[in-house]
């Protein structure tokens, strides 16, 4: 009775406090990131072993060259929306306080992610690896979990950083 | 010494829904010293604005904050806050189905 008088007379007028934030689930792992990342590399991997052996025919080249085209091209995207959902959503003036080189790197995940969506070289693939893994370590450390560097159990093999759970 | 507020969001729930009025005490720094883990306040927090929160822990002269619900941020992303920058603490809640109490003993799940 009482919440609908005030709200009736002059309910839009009281100051509001806010009890909301933008995203409800507040699940945040950066692990998406570095598998994306990886199966960039892989897919370039991939697609060397192709062109160096004969293939059956000229079509099954084309075919599987274009499979990891596509592929490679999702997973660079997949890393950039990945990281700008981490960037935009969870990182807040406390953490960047804290790593205030966090706008530099996720400037650089984002070019790197797209020199890997035009072209092949595998140093950029790795590059976009390794700026994945400093973004993972920033992450974890703005939840006080302490990280470790080690070579992912899969191919392309290469060093990735997970959390010490 | 009293001021009527109006809860925005959902992050409180269930123990203040969207739309809720909350009626709520001003804070001088004595009172702000008394303050204890548990207990709601209005926050005037430097980068998220006005919000509402419940205290989860104080140090010195800095809280952490949490929301009760899921919904809301997480303490890490509110950082840890002066006691200065707590303005109010909230009394009870005036709600559609009548008055409800904010300050009961949650201190648990905090």
């Amino acid at each position: 009775m009482l919440h609908r008088v005030i709200d009736a007379l002059n309910g839009d007028k009281i100051d509001a406090l806010d009890a909301h934030c933008d995203v409800p689930c507040a699940i945040y792992d950066p692990a998406p990131i570095l598998i994306s990342a990886l199966t960039v590399v892989r897919m370039i991997d991939i697609m060397e072993e192709w062109m160096s052996h004969k293939p059956d025919s000229e079509l099954s080249l084309q075919n599987a060259i274009s499979r990891c085209v596509a592929q490679k091209e999702k997973h660079a995207e997949d890393v950039k929306h990945e990281v700008r959902v981490i960037w935009g959503d969870y990182l807040k003036a406390p953490q960047f306080e804290k790593h205030p080189n966090a706008h530099e790197l996720v400037h650089n995940i984002m070019l790197t992610g797209s020199k890997c969506k035009q072209g092949v070289s595998r140093e950029d693939a790795l590059q976009l690896v390794e700026l994945c893994n400093q973004f993972a370590e920033m992450f974890w450390e703005t939840k006080g979990v302490e990280t470790k560097r080690a070579v992912c159990p899969y191919k392309p093999s290469l060093e990735t950083v997970y959390p010490v759970l | 010494m009293f001021r009527l507020f109006r809860v925005r969001g959902r992050s409180m729930l269930p123990t203040l829904s969207d739309g809720d009025f909350v009626v709520a005490r001003r804070l001088d720094s004595t009172a702000r010293r008394s303050l204890q883990a548990g207990r709601v306040v209005c926050v005037e927090h430097r980068h998220l604005g006005p919000i509402i929160k419940r205290i989860r822990k104080i140090e010195a002269e800095q809280c952490e904050l949490v929301s009760d619900g899921q919904l809301g941020a997480e303490s890490e992303a509110m950082g840890s806050v002066h006691l200065q920058r707590l303005t109010h603490a909230a009394c009870f809640a005036i709600t559609p189905r009548g008055f409800k109490r904010v300050n009961l003993a949650v201190s648990d799940r905090l």
